[in-house]
């Protein structure tokens, strides 16, 4: 029989088998480092405070991802606009108003996933970077097992499609 | 045609595969095969995950689990008891406003500071223009007040509890007509209708956040009638004052033993590319991160400057007035030549509060007054300990700069192999000139050893001291001592026969640098305090910036007095609106120490005048520019909105025009009086909120993290 509760044993456990898969997941979702950041601490804050209600029985991946899904609609919400320190006058200091790494960062997968629908890049990422198997992801998003095999083979189909042409220009 | 050729047959094949083929389908179709699943998979999940993200994860539960129960039990009685406090002083202020008799003519409130002035026989020492040194006896006779200062009482209809401030302002001449609104004051209304808003009812106040704890910082504002608490709760700054509303409006005490904390702390961050959290951020302690070098005492020990401008960010109508002090310096030289063997603590939290980069700054501070005589060593200890600089001729500043150079932040603390490392230094040059070693160990960490290793260190200290080897601590800790502490490293310093001192700024740890190089003490004034008594009839009214009391409402503000040390200074800054009332004097500047040397409480008065202000930035003071743009562009980082006055005599407030943006204010910056560049200390600011215009936010939950044992 599962176990019901989460040891300190185990969460530190979980961080490790699990905190490289959510950061990327929370950055595809994001497309912002330091977002993604976020999104995982207060992921792995949130799952230690909802400790008791951990399953050891049940997905461990997938409870952390519907815990990661949740913040990242919290933060989507609650985004402020970012401090602005360009004024009207902006005076020239020969200086780049850009994000440095934006480049690095910032790459054509990210700008297609970007331009998939949100149901669509959500089971995809959920499949493909959050590695849940599609009944897990079914579960999850409280869809059929069907729609989201169809999901992903039309997520992939549409990426490759974007790709392609990307790579083209 | 088929039927002329040969093979129809053929022909006809011929003719069904003559098709023209994209010339990119070859490409198109081994991109298909390239991007297959597994590919595009491998792409997706193909993010670098940071360093250390794991190590920050598993700190979650460290911190929750050790001290969560804790601080949510301790949170919970401190609010308790915060708030019946608040709500005694709150009702006794009020009951105390209420009953306080309306006494036909009596004075301003500056004359009933002073009313037993008559009876002191003060004797003034010095009398140069505008300043009056006075010494007023030993410190016990303190409760007697100061001289009178010349302020005619306040008009008789600004007097009572029911008074209207807009009456009060016309009777000070603010307005042309009793009455009607001032058109200077209803500018800012008419300029901005739709932002300007009066200030709050407690009904507005925020949710209460989670804080780290009690801080002493900020001062309180009088609790009378007029003074809206909740202001500097919802906005982060402080309202104007009237001093003609009320006695204790006219008075402004100011805490002047403030660290460059939060500078630092923003600087770090920067250095990462990103802002700290906001919360954090103090503009008082931007503004002691700068030194403004105010001109020294000239036979005093502490010197009092006071100068101001046309506010350059608000409009016309505000004033920026600043005050300053200056210790005098204690000189280093003549001495005897020394030799020093340093020991430095490298474990990761020196990381934190920056105490490293604060000893690196001390020393280097130190290796400037070092001789050819002199000898210095380096040791660095971590989990063990490693030498850094050997023997080092004092005048060689570069050796001793690279060594503090090569200081890197490791894991934990072996201060017994520090010792062990620093001694064995001691030891090896023992009996050659300049005579035998001091060694100081710069260090936060606890001293934990078993009592077997205490007691063969203390054994070893001691029989080094007996051969003129001294051990001296200077201790780094910011935050609650504890009993480790407590127990081990006195009796080190005892063992070795030298002394502790704390400090938590690179000044700090200087001048217990410069008292081991001296033996001097370099304190320059004891329990210093400053009182600025606001002048009623020609200041309509003022604002201190920084300062602000925002923890616990200013259940414990800042300590008033504070110990002045060789070459120290610090700086209060106001923002003030004058009447158009003829008078030249805006205010009294009263500073007042005890001289370490003779026990005895001496001061300084000074007034301000009308004259003291300039009419453009360019033209103020050298340290009223960069006081200006210190304090402005901390305001920017901590996203305070403007403070205005409106008519009513109330406060209220606006967003910060994006005019006064950080890169518009640093291109101000720039071109103002060329000599403010060779001001190092202000050209590093400068330099530090550049690195902020590119800046991301702070990261959410990052003042959870400052508030863990593990940070500040």
């Amino acid at each position: 029989m599962a176990t019901l509760g989460l040891s300190l044993s185990d969460f530190n456990r979980l961080v490790a088998e699990h905190a490289a898969a959510l950061y990327r997941m929370a950055y595809r979702l994001s497309g912002d480092r330091h977002e993604a950041e976020d999104l995982v601490q207060e992921t792995f804050r949130s799952a230690w405070k909802s400790r008791r209600l951990f399953d050891a029985g049940r997905g461990e991946r997938a409870w952390l991802a519907s815990i990661l899904r949740r913040r990242a609609a919290d933060q989507w919400r609650s985004r402020r606009p970012r401090l602005v320190f360009w004024g009207d006058h902006q005076p020239d200091l020969g200086r780049a108003a850009q994000d440095p790494t934006r480049d690095e960062y910032t790459d054509e997968m990210q700008e297609g996933l970007e331009r998939l629908p949100g149901e669509l890049r959500e089971t995809l990422l959920l499949v493909v970077v959050g590695e849940l198997t599609h009944q897990e992801a079914a579960d999850l998003l409280g869809i059929p097992l069907g729609t989201v095999l169809s999901r992903v083979s039309r997520a992939r189909a549409r990426l490759r499609e974007y790709l392609m042409a990307a790579a083209k220009r | 045609m088929f039927w002329a050729d040969p093979n129809p047959d053929a022909w006809l094949d011929r003719r069904l595969c003559d098709l023209p083929v994209p010339s990119d389908l070859v490409d198109r179709l081994r991109r298909e095969v390239a991007l297959g699943d597994e590919v595009l998979d491998a792409a997706l999940r193909d993010v670098s995950v940071p360093a250390g993200l794991r190590g920050r994860l598993m700190r979650i539960t460290w911190t929750r689990r050790r001290f969560g129960q804790w601080v949510r039990a301790a949170a919970a009685a401190v609010l308790i008891i915060a708030s019946s406090l608040g709500y005694m002083a709150a009702v006794v202020g009020l009951v105390a406003t209420a009953l306080e008799p309306s006494r036909p003519g009596s004075g301003p409130p500056v004359l009933e500071v002073t009313a037993r002035s008559d009876r002191l026989d003060s004797t003034p020492l010095v009398n140069m223009e505008g300043v009056e040194l006075v010494s007023q006896g030993p410190a016990t006779a303190l409760e007697v007040d100061r001289p009178k200062p010349q302020l005619s009482p306040p008009p008789v209809a600004a007097r009572g509890r029911d008074l209207e401030v807009w009456e009060l302002f016309a009777q000070a001449g603010l307005g042309d007509q009793p009455g009607k609104l001032d058109p200077l004051l209803d500018r800012y209304l008419a300029a901005w209708p739709e932002t300007a808003r009066a200030s709050p009812s407690w009904y507005d106040l925020p949710e209460l956040k989670k804080v780290p704890g009690l801080v002493r910082q900020g001062v309180q504002l009088p609790l009378v009638a007029g003074v809206d608490p909740s202001f500097v709760i919802l906005y982060r700054v402080h309202p104007f004052l009237i001093p003609a509303a009320h006695p204790a409006l006219c008075i402004s005490e100011v805490p002047l033993g403030v660290d460059a904390a939060s500078f630092e702390l923003t600087a770090r961050f920067l250095e990462d590319g990103q802002l700290p959290p906001r919360e954090v951020l103090r503009t008082e302690e931007f503004l002691a991160a700068v030194d403004f070098r105010y001109p020294k005492p000239n036979g005093t020990p502490l010197a009092l400057h006071a100068a101001g401008t046309a506010s350059p960010f608000r409009g016309p109508g505000l004033y920026l007035l600043q005050v300053g002090i200056q210790a005098r310096e204690v000189p280093l030289q003549p001495r005897e030549p020394v030799r020093l063997v340093l020991a430095v603590d490298t474990s990761a939290s020196m990381r934190w509060g920056g105490r490293l980069e604060m000893v690196r700054r001390a020393v280097q501070r130190l290796a400037e007054q070092l001789g050819p005589e002199d000898r210095i060593s380096v040791v660095s200890f971590s989990e063990e300990a490693t030498v850094r600089a050997e023997e080092v001729v004092g005048s060689d500043r570069e050796s001793v700069r690279a060594a503090l150079e090569s200081l890197e932040v490791g894991s934990s603390t072996n201060l017994a192999a520090g010792l062990r490392e620093a001694y064995g230094l001691a030891q090896r040059y023992h009996g050659k000139p300049p005579g035998p070693a001091q060694v100081v160990i710069f260090s936060d960490g606890l001293a934990q050893f078993d009592g077997d290793t205490g007691g063969a260190l203390q054994q070893r200290l001691a029989e080094a001291a007996a051969e003129g080897v001294t051990l001296h601590v200077i201790d780094l800790v910011q935050g609650p001592v504890g009993r480790d502490r407590e127990r081990w490293l006195p009796r080190l310093c005892r063992a070795g026969k030298g002394t502790v001192h704390r400090a938590s700024t690179a000044d700090q740890v200087f001048w217990g640098l410069a008292e081991l190089l001296t033996r001097r003490s370099q304190l320059v004034a004891s329990r210093v305090r400053l009182r600025v008594h606001f002048n009623h009839q020609t200041v309509a009214a003022y604002r201190l910036i920084g300062h602000e009391a925002m923890m616990f409402a200013g259940l414990k503000p800042a300590p008033l007095e504070t110990d002045f040390y060789a070459g120290q200074s610090a700086t209060a800054l106001y923002e003030i609106v004058l009447t158009k009332r003829p008078g030249g004097q805006l205010a009294l500047a009263d500073l007042e120490w005890i001289s370490p040397e003779t026990g005895q409480r001496t001061g300084i008065r000074q007034p301000i005048h009308r004259r003291q202000l300039a009419k453009r930035l360019a033209d103020a003071a050298l340290y009223v520019q960069a006081a200006a743009v210190v304090a402005e562009a901390a305001e920017i980082v901590r996203e305070t909105p403007e403070v205005l006055l409106v008519s009513t005599g109330r406060s209220a407030v606006r967003f910060r025009s994006p005019r006064w943006s950080l890169a518009y204010l640093l291109a101000l910056a720039r071109q103002l009086d060329a000599r403010l560049e060779q001001n190092a200390s202000f050209m590093r600011f400068l330099r530090v909120m550049d690195q902020a215009l590119s800046a991301k936010p702070a990261r959410s939950g990052s003042l959870e993290d400052l508030s863990s044992p593990m940070g500040l």
